[in-house]
């Protein structure tokens, strides 16, 4: 009995190793298109990759990433991350900075999403290895410390041995997995060229609802749209207010230029959340232009819009047409 | 719980050592963890239904005792019918009912009458026709006098609901497994070896075969009306290798696990794709239903005794039933149906049992004749397999029809990417076809390591479920 257990163990054994070795030798090979694009914002802030002088630089989530065109706007690089938040931003363009050539300008954008809620910590940020170990504890600390059960839920015992192991990569290695490279190194290449910038929904048009809607309404029995128990109003998590403040310390320390651009929405998803009690939209701003209040050199808007629906390529992301009108009302609003 | 969850990979360690470690020294304790643990397996999916499996068990418990006391022949025959009116009465509720009901509705408003129907909201209670089949097997047993009743409800009990072959067989006899539970189990390391091995098979052709095929047979039944004929035959023979992968891999699951308790339970796969006609294949496929039916079926039915037309009836008979035992839904019974005739010509030409060995043994390769009847066969099971897979008759009728079409000789692109899987598979299949499974004579180390690591980069891990929880 023994034996068997020992000896079937121990095969056990070599075989969690060999996946194991895969699963950090080779991440290309099997994670999703999200995989390459964390890589290469994370390799151009390292400055491995990437315009190295570019004196304009985009912080911001997908949304800006689809949006604001790199190429468009000219001598430009997008340093947007999807699925970001204030945390990954922050640090991404601390490094950034130490290890590229500062730029006059940062033109910023953050949705609502990533300021209320945080998707990615876990499942990008940390499975990818985004952010220095170093990083990682501030993040951890600073959530303890603020009791924000969004970032300490991340930090989990059980998280934590996930971590350690291929098992938390699992789900990313399944039927194409392996296969995935060649697709990825597209993607990474694709990034490159275009100076950061991709687009997510290629759709073109979609009237379906973004994250916000989803998060905060949904259609009882009878049809009728209702607010979701507990999702009334717009509230911050702390760690992404207290990320978002220090990234705005930073740019004023290093005398960087913010231009804020709020992203428009579809109008599905715009008309829907005029459904919200209180004013989500404005709360947003509200939250976003108090924090500008008390410093300098910078300009913005802070009211959210909206686009057609054929402006989206899906319910979140503006299409090739939508990246061109925005950009091009971007330029002739601000760099002119 | 399914066999290829993470919670049975926690499940079993647990169980396995709580079997050998804590309750070894006594056979009534290893027996009660196993009714325990099989209990938990089951009522992992739904607690509620776990009564029906009791009361199953009690019934039959009680009836078999009642079979064996009774002084005359009509109040065995009293007992014996509880037996099967409870355990039938129970099958058919839950898994006919609605048909019957739905059948009804539609026979009548063919003739133009409007009827209003009385179908549930019933769900059908996983391995019910399993269980049912099983217990059944007890009872009958025990009335024709070729099994002794227990005594032991815990050992009776855990024979029932036994969890390795609970939910989708094989279809044990009461004459063969239960008097395992009565006997010390010894455990040896070649016994474990053997079973995880079997085990690491079974789960291979499930996540990596299975699964994986599952993918296009969805996409291609669900769209067949805008696919071209090639694929469509795709299809058909994806989900042949689909339904045999999932059933067998769960038998070999089953058995590997059962080995790893010290039981052995009985084949029920052997190859069915290299049959040479169509008796062989159900000589080699879901054996234990199909030897089940024809023991408690066919020849109470009085088997191939007297004449043709007698032995026609009966085919005819146990294949519909076959059918129907897969589901409430006449694309089951056309299912058998098809089968009974594929089998009718050898019947009553004399040569369904012409093929009883193994094909091409001793050879590498088979002969064009062999070749040639094991493709046909082939064919004509993926041709059934259309009607076991669609969703209704007329669906069916319509992916034959559509299959008529000069895009037949088109290039199915975009639906090949599992045709190198089916390969490898039967190349594996076709080398190791005299043992019981292909990895049985396989260095244990091999074995696991390079199954393992296949089944990794090549498994589907989104929890299908088994194809035969539904029957």
């Amino acid at each position: 009995m023994l034996r068997f257990i020992l000896h079937t163990g121990v095969l056990l054994g070599a075989f969690a190793l060999i996946i194991q070795a895969i699963s950090m030798l080779f991440p290309m090979s099997y994670y999703n298109q999200e995989y390459p694009m964390w890589k290469y914002q994370q390799e151009v802030a390292m400055g491995e990759q990437g315009k190295k002088e570019a004196r304009k630089v985009i912080l911001g989530d997908s949304r800006a990433m689809a949006g604001i065109r790199p190429d468009l706007l000219g001598n430009t690089l997008s340093l947007c991350v999807g699925g970001a938040t204030p945390v990954e931003l922050y640090f991404n363009f601390k490094r950034y900075i130490v290890m590229n050539q500062k730029p006059d300008t940062v033109i910023f954008s953050l949705t609502p999403l990533h300021f209320y809620r945080q998707d990615c910590f876990y499942h990008r940020t940390r499975k990818y290895d985004f952010l220095e170990d170093w990083m990682i504890d501030s993040v951890k600390q600073v959530a303890f410390a603020l009791n924000d059960p969004e970032y300490t839920s991340a930090f989990g015992l059980v998280n934590k041995i996930k971590l350690l192991s291929f098992t938390s990569k699992m789900v990313d290695m399944n039927v194409s997995h392996l296969s995935r490279y060649g697709e990825n190194k597209a993607k990474y290449q694709a990034m490159s060229e275009r100076n950061g910038h991709s687009f997510f929904g290629t759709k073109e048009m979609d009237d379906g609802y973004n994250l916000e809607v989803t998060d905060h309404l949904e259609m009882d029995e009878s049809g009728q749209w209702k607010v979701k128990a507990g999702k009334e109003k717009f509230v911050v998590s702390k760690v992404n207010d207290y990320y978002f403040k220090k990234l705005l310390d930073l740019l004023r320390d290093e005398n960087i230029f913010i231009v804020w651009v709020t992203m428009p929405m579809n109008r599905a998803s715009y008309d829907k959340l005029k459904l919200m009690p209180t004013p989500f939209l404005q709360d947003y701003s509200n939250y976003v232009k108090a924090n500008f209040a008390e410093r300098d050199r910078w300009i913005g808007d802070f009211e959210v819009g909206f686009y057609e629906n054929e402006y989206f390529g899906d319910p979140a992301h503006l299409n090739e047409r939508g990246s061109v009108k925005f950009t091009e009302a971007l330029i002739e609003k601000y760099f002119r | 719980m399914l066999f290829n969850s993470f919670e049975f990979a926690i499940f079993l360690p647990i169980v396995f050592l709580l079997y050998w470690f804590v309750t070894h020294r006594n056979l009534s304790l290893q027996n009660l963890l196993i009714l325990a643990a099989s209990y938990v397996f089951y009522g992992w999916w739904d607690a509620r239904f776990l009564s029906l499996i009791v009361l199953s068990t009690l019934l039959d418990y009680t009836a078999g005792l009642q079979i064996r006391k009774a002084e005359t022949k009509a109040k065995q025959k009293f007992w014996l019918g509880v037996s099967l009116t409870f355990n039938l009465g129970m099958l058919g509720f839950f898994k006919y009912w609605n048909f019957f009901v739905q059948s009804w509705i539609d026979a009548w408003a063919g003739l133009g009458v409007e009827m209003s129907g009385y179908s549930l909201g019933i769900i059908l209670p996983v391995g019910i026709s399993f269980y049912t089949f099983q217990t059944l097997s007890y009872t009958i047993d025990i009335y024709r006098k070729d099994l002794e009743p227990t005594k032991d409800f815990i050992a009776f009990a855990a024979f029932v609901s036994f969890f390795p072959q609970l939910v989708a067989g094989p279809i044990e006899r009461a004459t063969q497994l239960l008097p395992q539970f009565f006997e010390k189990r010894k455990f040896s390391f070649e016994l474990g070896v053997d079973g995880i091995k079997q085990i690491v098979w079974g789960l291979a052709k499930k996540v990596i075969i299975a699964d994986n095929c599952a993918v296009l047979v969805n996409d291609i039944f669900s769209n067949y009306e805008t696919l071209p004929a090639s694929a469509l035959v795709l299809g058909s023979i994806y989900f042949a290798f689909q339904i045999y992968a999932d059933f067998s891999g769960y038998s070999d699951i089953a058995i590997g696990t059962g080995k790893l308790f010290g039981f052995k339970l009985m084949t029920n796969f052997r190859y069915p794709y290299f049959s040479r006609d169509i008796a062989e294949f159900w000589r080699r496929w879901h054996i234990s239903l199909s030897t089940w039916f024809r023991d408690y079926l066919y020849i109470p039915l009085g088997g191939s005794r007297g004449g043709n037309r007698m032995r026609l009836r009966n085919t005819m008979i146990i294949f519909i039933v076959s059918g129907f035992w897969h589901g409430a839904n006449w694309t089951f019974i056309i299912w058998g149906a098809l089968n009974a005739i594929f089998f009718l010509p050898l019947l009553l030409g004399g040569n369904n049992r012409k093929n009883l060995d193994t094909v091409a043994e001793g050879k590498t390769f088979p002969s064009l004749n062999e070749f040639i009847h094991v493709l046909l066969t082939f064919l004509l099971t993926c041709f059934a397999w259309i009607f076991f897979r669609a969703a209704s008759a007329t669906e069916a009728i319509n992916y034959i029809w559509l299959l008529f079409d000069p895009s037949l000789f088109s290039i199915p692109t975009g639906y090949m990417t599992y045709l190198p899987y089916i390969l490898v598979l039967l190349m594996i299949e076709w080398t190791y076809r005299t043992e019981d499974y292909p990895l049985k004579t396989v260095n244990y180390n091999v074995a696991i390591i390079v199954f393992a690591l296949l089944i990794f980069i090549f498994g589907n891990f989104n929890l299908t479920e088994f194809i035969y929880f539904q029957f």
